[in-house]
């Protein structure tokens, strides 16, 4: 394989990462019946508090636990609005991405006034040579997802409270227990993802830099019909795209670059076309559940 | 839903979202008092705040009429910034480069209506996906914002780049196809006018027609609807198509009648601030008109706020976002429910 | 000292009082009937005593010691089961991982040893199913049976099951009254709701009876007969059971030829002016996809469907799902149909609503189907008996030649039952072709004219001289079929 070749290859992974990451997390949310379009607003949330937070310690691991907390607290606001008040979870993911957006870009405009010089955060590096640690975690996180939902007794719970969470109520099981865990399990996993923007793809935060990475995720959960191998490949896919793009924008190809912009959206509306139609999401899908009384 | 409470719950979720807000910027260490009061100097202060409210109102409530018809029908358009985006382009493409082949006094209706046209177009492929591929709109939309930003941005700097090719902008729009400013006014257009009368026309479309109950009824419950010889597929299409065309006129008036050119990025944030409308105006079209007021006065005041009180204008969207989860959280736009 | 009791339990959802002082008490090794109609707060009663609403006030204790319920876990705990009347199965998973659904155990369950304490629980029960089978495909007998199984698995001592025997052919709910009957014997509580006389007085030894959300008797059950307690459901006289129209069927107005779609198998069918046929059968045979091809919604793959003597009006059987839009008003509901067509005089002119000509419409239906509502209210605000007569009003608003009414009277109370069959009886005197589609046999028997049983997507014709519960109940289940 030719060092262009390899390069690509690595760039596509390095890509596919953040996006199979936020994806697997959101497709444990959705099996459970909770549909989270506000995995964006925490990707983003996740990428601020790791830059801030590995730009002052100087520490990955620190900066990691500063994205989780981010991401999660904004998932806790939704489950309380969406869960809890049963608001429409499509607006209220809306909400969550629109605070996010202006509460990130406000915290980093103040802490960081004008053109002042920019720190850069503590890179992630390779756990095993050309595996980095995130992409690592994400592979990982396709294994164990995949695992859970099949082979597990808590796996069988969150899928019934999925396909129905009238009947699951009627075994016993807590539903609002279950969706809770779920939404912040998908939260923390997009907040990983926006930790690995900064710690990985780049070194420092820009002001609304997932940029639609978290709607693809989104998308990726339909692409792979709600199913963590596919979901992952789906991801790779898209890693391709998008490191094309790199490397044809490099190549100073003829093409105006914001039309290879457009490149990744326009993949996914592809994708969402052809697929989007057979995929069977579980049939209590963003359907608030209505407990006692 | 007494009528005193239809009205209370929009004021009450406005105050906590503010109040919310400025505990966020104390936490931050900037001043709450001075940048409240910076905000409303710059919405309401002087004749200039109040016409560049007004101004920034009309978008929004355009948009905002868009996305409550929408959501009515349980069609989730989040698509209004791009929508917007595409209607501003096809304004900018007729305006500088065909309207000199019409009649002078064609030149702006047209320009409307080619932004008209080009919205309602940018919806109809959301539509289309969902009708055909049974696509989501919700992210359908969402992406073809993404695309419709870039569309315009190679635009600008490409085919309808000025002519001097030094800066990504249009070239100024001619005289015939401007939209003229109220006597004595320095930014208010007339375009406000329709941006004012069309709630009105769609509380009528609604409520007193066939055409609007079917909508509604699609909106409450589809299969019912579909039983009584209603197409849920059609209706959805229609009120996204609709919604689509507000929004693009919304940005064939923006260039027409605002900003005289086409830059990059004409929805600005519009299109997500058009939702908080919306359910401010708990989706009923006559209240969109406060609502869009509101949120204008907050984003021409966060001009103000940033240069005086040195807040970032960005805290105008989490204002927003409260605004949104307060006014869901604790009351019912439409659907059956807690 | 009895094993459950309930004392005066107070519930209210909103404006409606679902309880009003309604007790039960329990004793081990008996089958105890809860008796009342429709609406009288039976199925209120059973959740609370599962958990799964909270009562207002009073109290609930298990042996003899009261018990807060705070949700399923807590009656299962208990040794509370409840068959619900809908099944409350996960329709996507199978049969072993429905009833494996919240048993506590090792975390690790993987495919075969899922499988194995499935065979393991469908043997020890008699259940006969594929533990791999999908919930979706199973029979509806067989989905009871599969929830019955379940629920003594967890060890129940007190086993409720609300209205079981509404989803199955007479010979079914013979095996099941036997099934209950055994059970009882080994010492198990069995709470069985029925609105259904003869099967109460065949196996039950105690029954209470709520009206209006109250206890208006609790008894043994020996010595009272049908009458009787018909007299204690109603308050009154229960209405004599009616009888087909006498009409003399004219042309052909409605003709299905072979029709072949989706849950359809061939339906061969006509029906005549002024007839009013019945079509029985169990639920889930083919009555769904027949209702959506009346309705227009279902693709007919192949065979000739005419309506010769338009138009057709339908009564769906989800009043509140395809039947109204909850959200809009009475009047609104009532013209809707028109809306779809763009809108026709007096009350829509060139698609503009006429304020005073709707207000009219819907004046005229209230009073003439006895609404009590206003026409502004919402549909959502209105009893289930005056949805139903909205429903009838806007089926009838369009003169219809020909009407299909499918379950037409589900969940009505006593009164608004004889009210709809009355109104289809008179459209069948009126000409009309009735076309009536009931899993409820009594109310086939007391309407049909021609009585024909629908069976896996199919219609067999019942002989006139064989009119019989017994008779039909066998065709049901498929006797007779080709």
């Amino acid at each position: 394989m030719d060092a262009q070749t390899l390069q690509l290859a690595e760039s596509t992974v390095r890509l596919a990462t953040p996006l199979a990451l936020a994806a697997l997390g959101e497709l444990v949310a959705e099996r459970a019946g909770v549909l989270n379009i506000g995995i964006e607003g925490m990707m983003l949330a996740g990428a601020l508090a790791a830059y801030e937070a590995g730009a002052a310690t100087g520490s990955a691991l620190v900066a990691l636990a500063a994205a989780l907390l981010a991401a999660c607290a904004l998932a806790a606001l939704f489950a309380l609005f969406a869960l809890r008040r049963r608001a429409d979870p499509i607006v209220t993911g809306t909400a969550v991405n629109i605070l996010a957006l202006g509460a990130t870009g406000s915290m980093f405009r103040l802490l960081h006034p004008a053109q002042a010089m920019l720190s850069s955060a503590p890179q992630v590096g390779d756990v095993l040579p050309g595996l980095n640690a995130f992409t690592a975690a994400a592979l990982l996180l396709a294994g164990s997802v995949a695992l859970f939902l099949r082979r597990t007794r808590a796996g069988l719970s969150l899928r019934a409270v999925g396909e129905r969470a009238e009947a699951a109520d009627a075994q016993g099981l807590s539903v609002a227990r279950i969706r809770w865990a779920a939404t912040l399990f998908g939260g923390a996993c997009a907040g990983v993802a926006g930790a690995s923007l900064v710690l990985c793809l780049s070194d420092r935060f820009v002001e609304g830099m997932t940029n639609g990475k978290g709607f693809i995720a989104l998308a990726l959960v339909l692409f792979g019909a709600h199913r963590a191998a596919r979901i992952v490949a789906g991801a790779l896919l898209f890693g391709a795209a998008s490191a094309l793009q790199f490397t044809l924008q490099a190549a100073h190809v003829d093409v105006a670059y914001p039309l290879l912009l457009m490149v990744p959206y326009l993949l996914t509306l592809l994708v969402l076309a052809l697929f989007a139609g057979r995929s069977r999401a579980p049939a209590d899908l963003a359907k608030p559940f209505h407990g006692r009384d | 839903m007494t009528r005193a409470r239809a009205f209370a719950e929009p004021l009450v979720a406005t105050a906590v979202a503010l109040a919310l807000a400025g505990a966020l910027l104390a936490l931050l260490g900037a001043d709450p008092v001075a940048a409240l009061r910076a905000l409303a100097g710059g919405a309401f202060g002087d004749s200039l705040a109040l016409e560049t409210t007004a101004v920034r109102a009309g978008p929004l409530a355009l948009l905002g009429l868009g996305v409550a018809l929408s959501f009515r029908c349980g069609i989730w358009n989040i698509g209004g910034g791009g929508q917007l985006a595409a209607g501003a382009l096809a304004a900018t493409a007729f305006a500088t480069k065909s309207a000199s082949d019409w009649p002078g006094a064609l030149a702006l209706p047209l320009a409307l209506l080619a932004g008209a046209a080009a919205g309602a177009l940018w919806a109809a492929l959301a539509a289309a996906l969902r009708v055909y591929r049974n696509v989501s709109e919700v992210l359908s939309t969402i992406l073809l914002n993404f695309v419709a930003l870039e569309l315009v941005a190679w635009a600008v700097q490409g085919p309808l780049q000025e002519a001097s090719r030094s800066y990504p902008q249009s070239d100024a729009l001619p005289a015939a196809a401007r939209l003229a400013l109220f006597p004595g006014a320095h930014i208010a257009h007339v375009g406000l006018l329709l941006a004012a009368a069309l709630p009105f026309a769609v509380w009528a479309l609604l409520f007193r027609t066939a055409a609007g109950l079917r909508l509604r009824a699609v909106g409450f419950n589809p299969d019912a609807a579909r039983y009584a010889a209603v197409s849920p597929e059609l209706e959805t299409a229609r009120v996204l198509v609709l919604s689509g065309a507000l929004a693009g006129l919304a940005g064939a008036i923006e260039v027409c009648g605002v900003t005289g050119r086409l830059f990059a990025d004409p929805a600005g944030g519009y299109g997500f601030t058009a939702i908080a409308v919306a359910l401010l105006a708990r989706l009923h079209p006559l209240g969109v008109l406060p609502a869009s007021l509101v949120f204008a006065a907050l984003a021409a005041g966060g001009g103000a706020m940033q240069r005086s009180a040195a807040v970032p204008s960005v805290v105008v969207q989490v204002i927003e976002a409260l605004v949104i989860l307060f006014s869901i959280g604790f009351a019912l736009p439409r659907r059956e429910g807690a | 000292m009895p094993l459950v009791a309930l004392r005066d339990l107070y519930k209210r959802f909103g404006a409606t009082r679902a309880l009003r002082g309604a007790s039960l008490e329990l004793e081990p090794g008996s089958i105890h009937a809860l008796l009342g109609e429709n609406g009288a707060g039976k199925t209120t009663l059973v959740r609370a005593l599962y958990g799964q609403v909270a009562p207002d006030s009073g109290e609930i204790t298990v042996g003899g010691k009261p018990v807060a319920l705070a949700s399923p876990r807590d009656a299962l705990e208990l040794g509370i089961a409840l068959v619900h009347q809908h099944s409350m199965l996960v329709p996507a998973l199978t049969v072993a991982e429905n009833l494996l659904l919240g048993e506590r155990g090792a975390e690790w369950l993987p495919p075969a040893r899922l499988r194995e304490a499935a065979r393991e629980i469908l043997t020890r029960w008699g259940v006969s199913l594929d533990p791999d089978a999908r919930a979706e495909s199973l029979a509806v007998g067989e989905m009871q049976r599969l929830e019955i199984a379940r629920a003594l698995s967890r060890g129940a001592r007190v086993l409720v099951l609300d209205e079981p025997t509404a989803v199955l052919a007479p010979p079914e709910v013979a095996e099941l009254l036997r099934l209950l009957t055994a059970l009882r014997d080994r010492g198990m509580s069995i709470v069985l709701i029925s609105h259904k006389l003869e099967e109460i007085t065949a196996v039950c030894d105690r029954v209470t009876v709520l009206r209006a959300g109250e206890t208006v008797a609790a008894q043994p059950l020996a010595g009272l007969d049908a009458a009787q307690l018909g007299r204690l459901m109603v308050g009154d006289a229960l209405p004599p059971p009616g009888r087909p129209p006498a009409t003399e069927p004219g042309p052909v107005a409605l003709r299905l030829a072979g029709v072949r779609a989706a849950g359809l198998a061939s339906v061969d069918l006509e029906l005549r002016a002024g007839e009013l046929v019945a079509l029985a059968g169990i639920d889930g045979n083919g009555q769904r996809p027949l209702e959506e091809l009346f309705a227009g919604v279902l693709a007919r793959e192949s065979g000739a469907f005419e309506v010769l003597r338009p138009p057709l009006a339908l009564l769906s059987a989800d009043r509140q799902r395809t039947g109204l839009v909850l959200e809009l008003s009475v009047a609104e509901n009532l013209v809707l149909p028109e809306a779809a067509r763009g809108g026709a005089p007096p009350v829509f002119r060139a698609g503009i609503v006429n304020a005073t000509e709707l207000a009219r419409a819907a004046a005229d239906a209230i009073a003439r189907f006895g609404i009590r509502a206003h026409a502004a209210d919402p549909a959502r605000t209105l009893s289930g008996g005056n949805q139903q007569k909205v429903c009838v009003a806007r089926a009838l608003r369009a003169a219809p030649g020909v009407l299909v009414a499918v379950n037409p009277t589900r969940g009505l109370d006593v009164a608004a039952t004889a009210a709809v069959r009355e109104e289809l009886r008179a459209q069948a005197r009126s000409g009309t072709a009735v076309l009536l589609v009931s899993t409820e046999l009594d109310e086939v028997l007391e309407l049909g004219q021609r009585i024909l049983v629908l069976f896996r997507g199919a219609l067999l014709e019942v002989p006139a001289g064989e009119r019989s519960r017994e008779a039909i109940g066998r065709r049901m289940l498929g006797e007779g079929a080709r």
